[in-house]
């Protein structure tokens, strides 16, 4: 994540660095698939929309 | 209006309804009677119900979806792919249905960091973290 922001336009990167610890933690969340029997849907629909956010900020970010 | 909004999203979920839901929509495109407009002028906006944000959750996430897309589409087809697949199975899947998008989602997220951060630059820059483990930690 580091780097990354080290790659982001300066007036980008506060915003991205706001959710430094999102990113780093939403690949582990999405992990949770590996679990066994039934994926509580309400619990794992969250973890999606907060990794779609995620992915369009980090689009957004690097968006020149 | 709670339960109107509740049964709009399930509505939205399990129907299969897609592309063809927008913001600027109206509900009457999905179940007569409620207004999506009434989410800009709840009276609720500073402490909206659940429901209103799980509804207003998957809206934005739908009126953005094909933004995303075009642009995980200039990095990459398959990553496109992926990111509609994982879309498009959560709202055909009936049984267990975030599985597939999870992991789906997972390897959109993967392919992004693997991207903007390479290995080798991230080593290049960071060289103090030559030799240790940097790739992504998982959950088992």
């Amino acid at each position: 994540m580091k780097y990354i922001a080290s790659i982001i336009d300066s007036w980008r990167k506060q915003t991205f660095l706001n959710e430094e610890k999102a990113f780093n933690d939403i690949y582990g969340e999405l992990s949770r698939a590996h679990k066994d029997g039934v994926l509580n849907k309400d619990e794992t629909k969250s973890i999606l929309y907060h990794a779609d956010g995620l992915i369009k900020l980090l689009l957004d970010s690097m968006q020149t | 209006m709670f339960d109107n909004s509740s049964r709009v999203l399930q509505n939205i979920w399990d129907s299969g309804i897609d592309q063809s839901i927008t913001t600027s929509g109206t509900a009457s495109e999905v179940m007569s009677g409620v207004s999506f407009s009434a989410m800009v002028y709840s009276p609720y906006q500073s402490n909206p119900p659940q429901s209103y944000v799980d509804l207003n959750r998957a809206l934005t996430q739908r009126s953005q979806q094909e933004q995303v897309a075009e642009k995980l589409g200039v990095i990459s087809e398959s990553i496109k792919t992926e990111y509609q697949n994982a879309w498009l199975g959560l709202h055909s899947t009936q049984h267990d249905k975030t599985r597939t998008p999870m992991f789906l989602i997972r390897e959109v997220v993967r392919c992004l960091y693997e991207y903007y951060a390479p290995d080798q630059k991230v080593k290049e820059m960071f060289p103090e973290i030559v030799g240790e483990r940097i790739c992504i930690e998982v959950i088992g």
